[in-house]
């Protein structure tokens, strides 16, 4: 019946004559009592009756195989105590513009030693398989539930966290001895700029940099600027690109003032925009492990 | 330690806020030793401060903090901005719930009470004003009844010549190529928004986007169109139905009740405590609106269940652009209010009636079996063919991924299909990790959209986590 009023349907009544008969007595007598309408006014009406009554009696279907059969529960299920604005930190940098601080996120989890809800793993794993530093990290602090997850889960490209090692501990100076090699090469080129070599080093640094180092590089750029280096907008935006992500936020004025009286309009100008509005957000993310408990 | 606001925590200051920009600047002022704070004190009933920006101007800041505590929103601040409350009476705020040690205990001065009695004669007013606005005079009855003709042979008008356009859709089929085209839909739809129907511009602008969806859209579709055939010849015998049937018919047009025009009914009122049991917010566009990700107008719905009555309540609200819905309850918090019920011959929206609402923590409630629920849709149904969504609390599933598709299991392999526009599957299997778990939701006849979980306790609102911000 169903199939017949949706070839009708689709090929249409000046096509199609509207003829229907149904098994069910009370839906059959309907059928005969719209037997004066048009034909389009007969299909519609049926479809719309049709609806409802399947509405109306829905009946669940039920899937007989025994559940232990291929869903083996997580043996801890526990109830976590933990701060929902941490938690809504991480939503926003998963569905946000920012996922990059994903890094400073885990950074501020680990090493407060903080708890999340099971709900919060799916954005965890998924942010690791997109940022592969993350994911030694990330597997440190997944528990129970975030491998009984992982065993559970196809096609979500989770699969690295199968082999791949748990990081023993958060490493808060990993990037000591390449922060002195990047101040070295400032140094040999007098803190008038920030060299290429620099530039692909401070690359394969991520967060966090710590707040002697990244004074060292804001005061380079600021004296950059200053000196006249033309860079043109994607030049800086790179620049900025590297800084951005990593860099400790009370740099923040210093480089947005820098960047105002380098070029304050135009397309500079919306770069300055950009780079405030990543270091705003980086800040809320720090305030949120601040403020919560 | 004096705790002027019981309860309350920096995250329900900062809900309070307009937009993210004043939460961040109320938080930055938000510093009791900085010396631009001249006075920050309270004497436990209303709080004042007294703030000096860098540029010397002098801001002085009121809030009636009992109001406050009864969700009303009575606070003052001499800055010129249209934002309420702007970033000194957020900062303010903050500091009274954060460091409240700072906040000296005083008797209000002059410009405090002056404000308070000036607040107190317009609370006065404006209870004076709804007592009128509540009073039925044959002068009011007569403007309406104007009113109400007017729009309903608009109406009238608008759906006689939907019903053409759905016959000759029908007459051609929908293999024609232009169902396929947001603009044949959006079109017809403007006709109705001119015909003062937009509940049924909405719906059709929604239809627009079905045969986008896939290749099996024919009978969805037709199922739609079929409804909205059956709603026009209804609305044909509008005048020989009954005030709730009128009532519930209105509402799918969109010719929805004002507050005040529920005094023309007997409507049913109710003082509970409510739990929360979900929130659903998203866009009420057109095809075109959502396939470019235009902002527009949006719907918020929050689900509460009464724990002495059992009944359930819908607060459906609208918003524009980036403004905020009125209501912030989400799940996890209850609500000792009394509601009032718009006419229906199944009542589940209402508006809060009531000036004294006091928020709680929730209670764990009890929930139901998919059988059960399915069982009271089926009564609602029969009462109100067109509701669109129903509340369901169920009360012990497990989220699998069967056969392509996320299903709620029950333990004996009863199972409802879950929505395709759901998108915390994956944190609803993360947080049941194979163990039963209450879920609760929206069923619409076909297929269950989550809107809250508990487990243990804990009440896990979806509008947070799984879903765009």
């Amino acid at each position: 019946m169903t199939q017949r009023l949706s070839l009708i349907a689709s090929r249409g009544t000046d096509r199609l004559e509207a003829s229907f008969t149904h098994e069910h007595d009370q839906i059959q007598q309907m059928i005969q009592a719209m037997d004066e309408a048009s034909d389009p006014i007969q299909v519609l009406r049926l479809a719309g009756f049709l609806t409802l009554h399947n509405r109306a009696g829905y009946m669940p279907q039920c899937d007989s195989r025994p559940l232990h059969t291929f869903l083996e529960p997580d043996p801890e299920h526990e109830q976590i105590s933990y701060s929902p604005a941490v938690v809504q930190m991480l939503a926003r940098i998963f569905y946000g513009n920012y996922p990059q601080t994903y890094r400073e996120w885990l950074h501020f989890v680990t090493l407060d030693e903080r708890t999340f809800p099971y709900e919060a793993l799916p954005m965890m794993l998924s942010l690791a398989t997109r940022y592969l530093d993350t994911r030694h990290m990330t597997k440190r602090i997944i528990g129970s539930r975030g491998r009984w997850l992982i065993d559970h889960t196809t096609h979500r490209g989770w699969d690295w966290a199968k082999s791949i090692k748990p990081a023993k501990r958060p490493r808060l100076t990993k990037y000591g001895k390449q922060e002195s090699r990047v101040i070295e090469r400032l140094e040999v080129a007098r803190y008038r700029r920030i060299s290429l070599e620099a530039t692909f080093e401070l690359q394969t640094m991520r967060f966090p940099w710590s707040k002697h180092f990244s004074r060292i590089l804001a005061q380079t750029f600021e004296t950059a600027l200053q000196l006249g280096t033309q860079y043109q907008p994607t030049d800086l935006r790179q620049k900025l690109d590297v800084l951005q992500w990593s860099i400790h936020p009370n740099q923040t004025n210093r480089i947005s003032d820098t960047l105002l009286s380098y070029h304050p309009h135009g397309e500079y100008g919306v770069i300055r925009h950009e780079f405030l509005r990543v270091m705003t957000f980086r800040q809320s993310l720090r305030a949120v492990f601040s403020e919560s408990v | 330690m004096t705790e002027f606001l019981s309860g309350w925590t920096v995250e329900r200051v900062t809900l309070l806020a307009p937009d993210a920009v004043s939460a961040q600047s109320g938080r930055k002022l938000a510093n009791p030793r900085d010396d631009e704070w001249q006075a920050v004190a309270s004497d436990g009933y209303s709080a004042w401060g007294v703030f000096q920006s860098r540029r010397g101007t002098v801001h002085k800041i009121q809030i009636d903090l009992l109001k406050l505590q009864h969700g009303d929103h009575v606070w003052a601040c001499n800055c010129r901005t249209h934002k309420s409350p702007c970033k000194h009476i957020l900062a303010l705020l903050y500091i009274l719930v954060d460091e409240p040690e700072f906040v000296t205990q005083a008797s209000p001065p002059h410009w405090v009470t002056d404000w308070l009695d000036k607040e107190a004669i317009s609370a006065r007013k404006r209870e004076e004003r709804k007592k009128r606005q509540r009073t039925i005079t044959p002068e009011k009855i007569e403007q309406r009844q104007k009113q109400f003709a007017k729009r309903k042979q608009n109406i009238d008008a608008g759906l006689q010549e939907l019903e053409q356009w759905l016959i000759n859709i029908i007459r051609r089929g929908l293999a024609d190529p232009q169902i396929r085209s947001y603009d044949f839909w959006d079109t017809r739809a403007a006709r109705l928004v001119d015909a003062q129907a937009p509940g049924i511009a909405t719906w059709l602008k929604a239809m627009g986007s079905i045969p986008a969806k896939g290749t099996d859209w024919i009978e969805p579709l037709l199922d739609q169109l079929g409804r909205l055939y059956l709603l026009i010849e209804s609305f044909k015998r509008y005048d020989d139905l009954s005030p709730e049937i009128q009532a519930d018919l209105r509402s799918v047009v969109g010719w929805h009740l004002k507050r005040d025009e529920t005094v023309f009914f007997d409507t049913v009122t109710m003082r509970d405590h409510w739990v929360v049991t979900g929130r659903y917010s998203g866009m009420v566009q057109s095809a075109e609106q959502a396939s470019q990700q235009k902002r527009g107008l949006k719907t918020q719905r929050i689900w509460l269940r009464g724990m002495q009555s059992g009944r359930d309540a819908l607060l459906l609200e609208f918003a524009f652009g980036d403004s905020l819905f009125d209501s912030h309850y989400n799940p996890g918090v209850a609500i000792d209010a009394e509601f009032t019920f718009y006419p229906s011959r199944y009542p589940l929206r209402a508006f809060i009636d009531d000036q004294d609402v006091t928020e709680h923590p929730a209670e764990p409630i009890v929930g139901d079996t998919i059988l059960e629920d399915i069982e009271n849709y089926a009564h609602a149904l029969s009462q109100n063919p067109w509701l669109l969504q129903y509340p369901f609390v169920l009360d012990s599933v497990i989220p699998v991924h069967h056969d392509n598709q996320w299903i709620l299991r029950e333990t004996d392999g009863t199972y409802l299909p879950l929505s395709e526009e759901f998108q915390a599957n994956w944190e609803l299997f993360a947080l049941s990790g194979g163990h039963p778990i209450q879920v609760s939701g929206e069923w619409d006849g076909s297929v269950f959209h989550p809107t809250g979980a508990m487990d243990k306790g804990r009440y896990i609102d979806f509008e947070i986590i799984g879903k765009v911000q």
